[in-house]
């Protein structure tokens, strides 16, 4: 009934406040949000108004980010179910893969950040991921490399390598 | 030896020499003069044990603090904790994280999400991390995850891996999973994969397994390879196995009934089934089975296959073989199936009944009769089989089929028999859920009309039927798909509103 009186302003959308570790102000759409577990957890308890998470883990270039990775995936989730309910063919799947790939191609410090935030957030599709191209990053490569790649101080008292 | 350095009275200080900062009588007087301090920063290296006592004190002391600085590199590890007790701490809203770059930070990772890195990897990979530093070295020994696999290096030699280079490298293979299962000792293990070209023995695999069931105590998934015959009948399998994946010449599966009471997800690859009982009867009854693969499996020495999995949600049977003079009955009691994948042939009798929650499936038809001899009477038994599994599946919302290998093997024009499906089919048996057709790889033949024509007739609320063509099409090709496009139009409908596309 109440829509009926004005039906041409559509209800607002729902949002959600999300704090960096630095003190910034993120809000976001509640189904953005919601893409962490963490979140998704506690939210029906939390009441209305008092919606805003402070992320003590995550700095604001991390958390923006974060933010543009699930944006892009309820976006395109979306644009998925749409296609296949109107039973068009889409290579949206696709063209989402290439894009994750695009997304996690980063230097190592940044990843790292990603990495530690999808896990403290509970994102699992991000944690695979991020963890993903760790793998991906060590994998054929000597142990001389590896430490090159994550900075990694050699400290063990044996190293069968330095000999070579 | 404590040091402070205060940049601006009662507002902003620096701390240094944290270690002492854990005496309480000094945090006590810290709180006493700056009561007021609401930024704090901590420099210096600690471990983290000490920190967290340190940051716990002044967070209690320092009660209008607003700001803390840390040092990030050093607190990634214990910083769950960490933040679990500064959001405790509500006038606190800024964490500030200190940036070290170019130093290490992957070394900091906690355990788990190291071992979560490792189940990407190979196994070969994740022992040479161990020579990377000191925090490295043990830590492969405590994953949970153990994937051993073969580069995918074709072999060129003529004996096609029986050359001396080939030889060699299984050995090192072999020799590599013993060591690795000997080190990993007593530590949990989830998942065990073994992908590798070359034959490996049962009794190397047999051992393997039973190591690795030994060492777990909750979910395992396994995920092995190998042409040679394997024992299924060992006691672990049955309690502990959650995920299973299979590739194998052979299998003993155990006398006539295997219980799997935990296994959640069952794909077999390649298995050949010995035989079941003296009636040459398998019951796998697996209480909590959700997803059921067989790909490429032999039913040879099998009569009835029964399958018992009430929560069984997505069934895919593909490429079955069996004996032409002794066909097989495989039986599936399931209600809750959501996803049906299969292929009929003449040979293998499908007995899916009750499947009410079904929404999508995907049936390819496939024949071995040929222009013959018995020609007649298999195809009449391939009819039979059909019938039964499109009765079978009556209340599909969704219905994918493919007739093209039927289409190659049978000449074009020579469907007489077809005619008589629908004397073979039930009058009585409706769609009362199918709301999509969708042929596929089609070809504008008779055999997909007359498909079409019972399946039209026979749903009542279908919506739309999608009709896919995989190959470039010839000037040939396009007539026959007018042609077929316009028979498809004329035929009797159940529906009212019915759309019919190309794709």
């Amino acid at each position: 009934m109440k829509d009926s009186f004005n039906p041409s302003i559509e209800p607002p959308k729902k949002t959600v406040t999300l704090v960096s570790s630095d003190g910034y102000d993120f809000e976001v759409e509640e189904e953005v949000a919601l893409e962490s577990q963490v979140i998704k957890d506690g939210f029906e308890d939390k009441a209305v108004d008092d919606r805003e998470y402070l992320l003590f883990n995550v700095h604001s270039d991390t958390l923006e980010l974060i933010i543009k990775y699930c944006e892009k995936h309820v976006s395109s989730r979306k644009s998925i179910s749409a296609a296949a309910a109107s039973s068009s063919s889409s290579n949206g799947e696709e063209a989402l893969k290439e894009w994750d790939e695009h997304f996690i191609s980063v230097d190592t410090n940044t990843l790292y950040d990603i990495l530690m935030a999808a896990d403290y957030l509970n994102i699992k599709s991000l944690l695979d991921l991020a963890i993903q191209k760790v793998a991906d990053t060590i994998h054929g490569r000597s142990p001389e490399q590896i430490r090159k790649k994550f900075n990694i101080e050699n400290d063990s008292i044996i190293d069968p390598w330095a000999s070579e | 030896n404590v040091d402070f350095v205060c940049v601006t009275l009662n507002f902003v200080f620096s701390l240094s020499c944290v270690k002492t900062l854990t005496k309480l009588p000094i945090l006590g007087w810290i709180g006493f003069i700056f009561r007021n301090v609401k930024y704090v920063e901590l420099t210096n290296q600690w471990d983290g044990e000490t920190c967290i006592c340190a940051i716990a004190n002044i967070l209690e002391r320092l009660p209008h603090i607003e700001a803390l600085a840390l040092e990030r590199n050093k607190l990634i590890q214990w910083l769950h904790i960490t933040s679990i007790m500064i959001h405790e701490v509500k006038w606190l809203r800024n964490l500030i994280m200190k940036e070290c770059r170019n130093k290490d930070r992957i070394s900091v990772l906690p355990e788990a999400l190291f071992h979560y890195v490792f189940f990407f990897m190979d196994m070969r990979d994740v022992v040479q991390t161990s020579l990377l530093s000191k925090r490295f070295r043990y830590l492969w020994l405590s994953t949970p995850y153990l994937n051993f696999g073969s580069e995918s290096r074709e072999c060129q030699c003529p004996a096609f891996y029986r050359c001396t280079y080939c030889i060699k490298e299984w050995h090192h293979f072999v020799d590599f999973v013993d060591r690795v299962l000997l080190l990993h000792g007593s530590s949990n293990i989830s998942k065990f994969k073994i992908y590798y070209n070359l034959d490996l023995e049962a009794t190397h695999v047999k051992m393997w397994l039973i190591a690795t069931l030994g060492r777990n105590d909750e979910e395992l998934y396994i995920d092995t390879f190998g042409h040679d015959s394997l024992d299924l009948s060992h006691k672990s399998f049955t309690l502990k196995v959650r995920e299973l994946r299979l590739s194998y010449r052979q299998i003993n599966f155990p006398f006539s009934t295997w219980i799997v009471a935990r296994l959640k997800n069952l794909e077999l690859v390649s298995v050949k089934f010995t035989v079941g009982n003296a009636n040459e009867e398998l019951r796998l009854n697996c209480p909590v089975l959700e997803i059921l693969k067989m790909r490429k499996c032999s039913l040879n020495h099998l009569r009835n296959l029964t399958v018992l999995a009430l929560i069984l949600k997505r069934l895919e049977l593909r490429s079955l073989y069996c004996d032409i003079d002794k066909p097989c009955t495989l039986k599936a009691c399931t209600s809750n199936l959501n996803l049906l994948r299969c292929t009929v042939y003449e040979y293998i009798d499908y007995c899916l009944e009750g499947l009410l929650s079904l929404d999508d499936a995907r049936i390819g038809l496939y024949t071995y009769a040929e222009e013959g001899s018995k020609y007649g009477v298999e195809r009449k038994k391939f009819a039979h089989c059909l019938i039964k599994v499109l009765s079978g599946i009556y209340s599909v919302k969704a219905l994918s089929i493919s007739t093209l290998s039927v289409q190659e093997k049978w000449s074009l024009g020579s469907i007489d028999e077809v005619e008589q499906w629908e004397a073979h089919m039930p009058i009585q048996t409706r769609f009362p859920g199918l709301k999509t057709i969708e042929i596929w790889e089609s070809h504008g033949a008779e055999l997909e009309l007359k498909f079409a024509k019972l399946l039209l007739e026979r749903a009542i609320v279908l919506k739309e039927v999608i009709i896919k063509t995989t190959r470039t099409c010839s000037m040939d090709d396009k007539e026959r798909l007018t042609k077929f496009n316009v028979k498809l139009l004329s035929l009797p409908r159940a529906s009212s509103s019915i759309k019919i596309s190309f794709q």
